[in-house]
């Protein structure tokens, strides 16, 4: 199944620019799965076109974060409760190394992962510290606001006391819930990942090239054109495999075909060794019709086993007829069988003219008184023995010419397949003079003379005769022993063969398919990669500051094991190695000038992002940068920023960007504060307020109020000096420099009126003649500092303060 | 209201950095840090007092140097060196500094409780003496 936008762009592509041969319908077919491509291949067109409209389902709804309470977690004990303001806007959350404030990201990380970047691959010892050493229960709460939603939307995730990290319960809304599914943020999490950890800042360019390919590449849409990719390389390799197989086959198939000596497998080896295999050839040498042509050695073969013998015993018989013929024709010799037919026909002849005649004379020569009674019996005796003769030479002669010619039928000439048994290797030499022998039979017509004959040579014949016979067949089965390996092989082979040579066709069209789609693919991963690589860009400007490391084009490059994040690093406008020349703090900048336009897309239903301690390892120079990208960002987006310094905060101040500050502290057993400021200045009247408004306090407490006003005056100062400097276009490392300067209130406040640190001895004068009021209240920070008692309201006094501070930089707009 | 000692005003200062007891949080360790920077300068001037007055004239900086010499216990004025940056550092405003960390603050308090608990054996040394 495929997404049908996607599908739509491709076919419209594939309309514009179509690969080449019919492939194109191979890549529709990838697109939507591996069935249809497998469908696609057999040629298979009916196949079914299943898509889906995802560009319909809807996105799940813009989710701001409005509180995040943490128990029992790292550095957190008791529950502290972080609350921000729902929207966009920058929070800076700032606490010392140590406070907790990590805790917080890392804690939200926990509920929406389940897991945490910081304990992956760690070992044991490392994830036995995930739970507070004071408070071993463990709880993290969120609050979101969900666009068009009237309730919060409630997390929560807990932990069993000295549970595992994976052993969490997951709770939406206060049910029971197996995961993020069901609000639809699965996979927005992985694609859009709102919370930049500093171990991901500070890694994340460490990281393989394709991971963060991937990471960057997750958001552009393009996956199911990777997954298509996939699917024909997958089809395309199946498919060399077989070619490859098969020629490999082939090489052993040709060898036991070498060593067979056959003319199958010579047949076979001619046809395997064309340019292209003639399988049908091939298959014919082992199928019905192997019987071979009419002239092979094989037909040979078998015409000699199947060679006619003749019978001995009819043989003998005919040798018997023939003598016994011709004793019959001895006993015969004398008779003429003729002269006793005529005989006996004058005898009859007699006898019917002396049957009609009294006269016992003869009539032909006058003999008288001979024609008696007597003469008659033994006349017509006399008749009867002449006939009986007669016949006798007849049947003899009969049989003799039967028997000559039976025995002469014998006596054939020499079979065409013994003359064409050259080759065969079947020696036939002696079958030849037997049969030669055999066929110079006498011409006489003497039964004993043929008769001696055959019995001379006919035994001989029978002899050579069988013995060919017997060769041939000997000869044809050494012949079918070697060829039936050979045979099981090729047809072993055959269908490995006959699939290979099949594939030839679509494996044109399948790498042709693949490359149109890597094509297409990279097409438009650089069309949607255009955008986030110019927000990358705008945030490097910003972030890079006095850098000598520029920033060249940033694209997706690549497919398969090479894909990479490609980063034209230029320093000092050569070619750098990549990311080897650049400092940490530039690459923790630059990974979070890759993290935010993909935190900031549209299509991301969190519109918060969390980074933690982006400052760390950054110049200072860099950090007005980074809260000018923070700004951009904020815009739009609820920004959550975790800092262990000040800088940032003060670079806020000064740069009048918007921005909500909460401070971290830290107590004694874990127990983590939060509270909310508005600058520098603002905080530490704060507390001088509350302190000088507390009721509960020892009295000497308010000995600390001039301190925190001393504080507030200073950190006036700083912000106008800052303010100014900038202003002036000096760079901000000048301003570093100028601000580490003063040691006393005097030299603060000189630096900031007087604009130079030094003059501290000339700003009582200058206070008196612009501000008198304010000559005592900066004497009474002073010295109430030091502990001397002030005889005055301190209430008025604190607000007397915050007049002064914000004549010296006033409230940046908040 | 009798003028505080060192002592009671690091006893302040550590209820305040309990931070329930503080009005606001974050309050706790710069106020602490105050007290605590008052209370060194008290025991400091209590140590003068019995060992060389005239001290507490000199220059912060003359008189930490002299501290470890002047009290016997070169460690204990090493510790009370460095108490005085930590806690002076945080009364005044530091462009890029955060409240100090609870364990320093700590610290810092207790080198400052036992410069007092010298500047006290002092004194009875000194009553004994008189």
């Amino acid at each position: 199944m495929a997404d049908v936008a996607l599908l739509t762009l491709v076919a419209s592509r594939l309309q514009a620019d179509p690969p080449a041969t019919d492939a194109g319908e191979l890549v529709l077919a990838a697109l939507q799965g591996v069935d249809a491509l497998a469908a696609a291949l057999r040629g298979d067109a009916g196949a079914a076109v299943h898509v889906v409209d995802r560009g319909r389902e809807p996105l799940a709804p813009a989710v701001y974060l409005s509180s995040l309470e943490v128990e029992g977690f790292r550095g957190i004990g008791d529950a502290a409760t972080l609350t921000i303001d729902p929207g966009p806007g920058l929070t800076l959350v700032v606490g010392r190394n140590g406070s907790g404030k990590s805790s917080f990201s890392e804690a939200l990380e926990m509920l929406l992962t389940g897991t945490n970047q910081r304990w992956k691959g760690r070992t044991k010892v490392w994830q036995d510290g995930w739970q507070n050493l004071h408070h071993r229960h463990t709880r993290v709460k969120a609050q979101f606001t969900v666009d068009g939603r009237r309730q919060a939307l409630t997390l929560s995730r807990e932990w069993p006391d000295g549970g595992a990290v994976e052993a969490s319960a997951l709770r939406i809304d206060g049910k029971a819930a197996p995961s993020l599914g069901q609000l639809g943020w699965t996979q927005p999490l992985a694609a859009y990942p709102p919370l930049l950890s500093h171990n991901e800042l500070e890694h994340s360019l460490d990281e393989k090239q394709s991971i963060l390919y991937d990471a960057l590449a997750g958001i552009l849409g393009l996956g199911e054109l990777v997954e298509a990719q996939h699917r024909l390389k997958d089809a395309r390799l199946a498919m060399e495999r077989v070619a490859k197989e098969a020629k490999a086959t082939s090489q052993q198939l040709i060898r036991v075909l070498e060593q067979t000596g056959d003319e199958r497998a010579v047949t076979a080896l001619t046809a395997l060794r064309a340019r292209r295999w003639d399988l049908e050839t091939v298959e014919r040498t082992v199928g019905a019709r192997a019987e071979g042509a009419e002239h092979s050695t094989l037909q040979r073969l078998r015409d000699l086993r199947s060679l006619e013998v003749l019978d001995r015993d009819a043989l003998m018989t005919d040798i018997g007829d023939l003598r016994e013929a011709a004793m019959m024709r001895d006993r015969i010799r004398d008779t003429d069988a003729a002269r006793a037919d005529e005989t006996a026909k004058l005898l009859e002849q007699a006898l019917a003219v002396h049957t009609h005649s009294e006269s016992q004379d003869c009539p032909v020569c006058g003999t008288v008184s001979v024609l008696t009674y007597e003469w008659r019996l033994k006349t017509a005796e006399r008749v009867a023995q002449l006939r009986e003769d007669a016949a006798s030479v007849i049947k003899t002669r009969r049989a003799v010419q039967e028997a000559m010619t039976r025995a002469r039928r014998l006596i054939t000439a020499l079979p065409a397949s013994i003359g064409a048994a050259a080759g065969t290797g079947v020696d036939v030499e002696q079958v030849t003079g037997a049969w030669k022998h055999w066929r110079d039979a006498p011409d006489s017509d003497d039964p004993r003379q043929l008769a001696s004959h055959l019995e001379m040579y006919g035994p001989p014949l029978i002899a050579a005769v069988a013995s060919v016979r017997e060769a041939a067949d000997a000869e044809l089965q050494r012949r079918e022993r070697s060829w039936r390996p050979a045979a099981e092989a090729i047809v072993d082979w055959l269908p490995l063969g006959k699939r290979a040579r099949s594939g030839e066709a679509s494996l044109a069209r399948v790498t042709a398919a693949e490359k149109w789609l890597r094509d297409a693919h990279d097409a438009l991963r650089d069309e949607r990669f255009e955008p986030i690589a110019a927000a990358v860009q705008a945030n490097w400007s910003e972030l890079r500051q006095d850098s000598n490391v520029s920033l060249g084009t940033l694209s997706l490059a690549g497919t398969g094991n090479s894909r990479r994040l490609q980063l034209d690093v230029r320093v000092d406008g050569e070619e750098g190695s990549a990311l080897g020349v650049m400092s940490q703090g530039e690459l923790n900048s630059l990974a979070l000038s890759l993290f935010l336009p993909r935190a900031s897309l549209p299509e991301s239903p969190f519109h918060f992002v969390v980074i933690d301690d982006p400052v760390q390892a950054m110049d200072s120079s860099k950090v007005e940068g980074l809260a000018r990208v923070l700004e951009r960002a904020a815009r739009d987006r609820q920004v959550i920023v975790l800092t262990h310094d000040t800088r940032l905060a003060d670079a806020v101040d000064y740069l009048g960007v918007r921005a909500t500050r909460v401070e971290v502290v830290r107590g004694e057993n874990s127990e983590v504060a939060l509270r909310r400021v508005h600058d520098a200045v603002g905080r530490y009247l704060d507390d001088a307020r509350a302190v000088a408004n507390s009721t509960g306090l020892p009295p000497e407490a308010a000995r600390v109020i001039p301190g925190f006003c001393r504080q507030a005056l200073e950190a006036a100062c700083a912000l106008a000096v800052t303010r100014r400097m900038l202003y002036d276009g000096k760079r901000y490392d000048d301003v570093q420099t100028e601000l580490a300067r003063p040691t006393t209130l005097k030299m603060w406040l000189a630096l900031a009126l007087l604009k130079d640190a030094d003059r501290g001895g000339d700003v009582s004068d200058y206070l008196r003649r612009m501000h008198p009021w304010a000559v005592d209240i900066v004497e009474d920070c002073n010295r109430g500092v030091h502990g001397a008692r002030l005889l005055r309201d301190m209430k008025g006094f604190v607000r007397g303060v915050e007049k002064l501070a914000r004549e010296i930089a006033p409230a940046s707009d908040g | 209201m009798a003028e505080p000692d060192a002592h009671a005003l690091v006893s302040i200062a550590r209820d305040l950095m309990r931070l329930e007891s503080a009005g606001s949080a974050g309050l706790g360790p710069r106020a602490a840090a105050m007290l605590g920077r008052q209370a060194l300068e008290l025991a400091l001037d209590a140590v003068w007092e019995r060992t060389a007055p005239g001290m507490g004239r000199m220059t912060a900086r003359c008189q930490r140097l002299c501290l470890g010499t002047l009290i016997n216990d070169p460690v204990l004025g090493r510790r009370v060196e460095w108490a005085w940056h930590l806690l002076s550092d945080a009364c005044h405003h530091g462009v890029y500094d955060l409240a100090p960390a609870v364990p320093d603050l700590l610290a810092a308090l207790e080198s400052v409780w036992a410069l007092a608990d010298s500047a006290e054996r002092l004194r009875g040394l000194a009553s004994y003496r008189s």
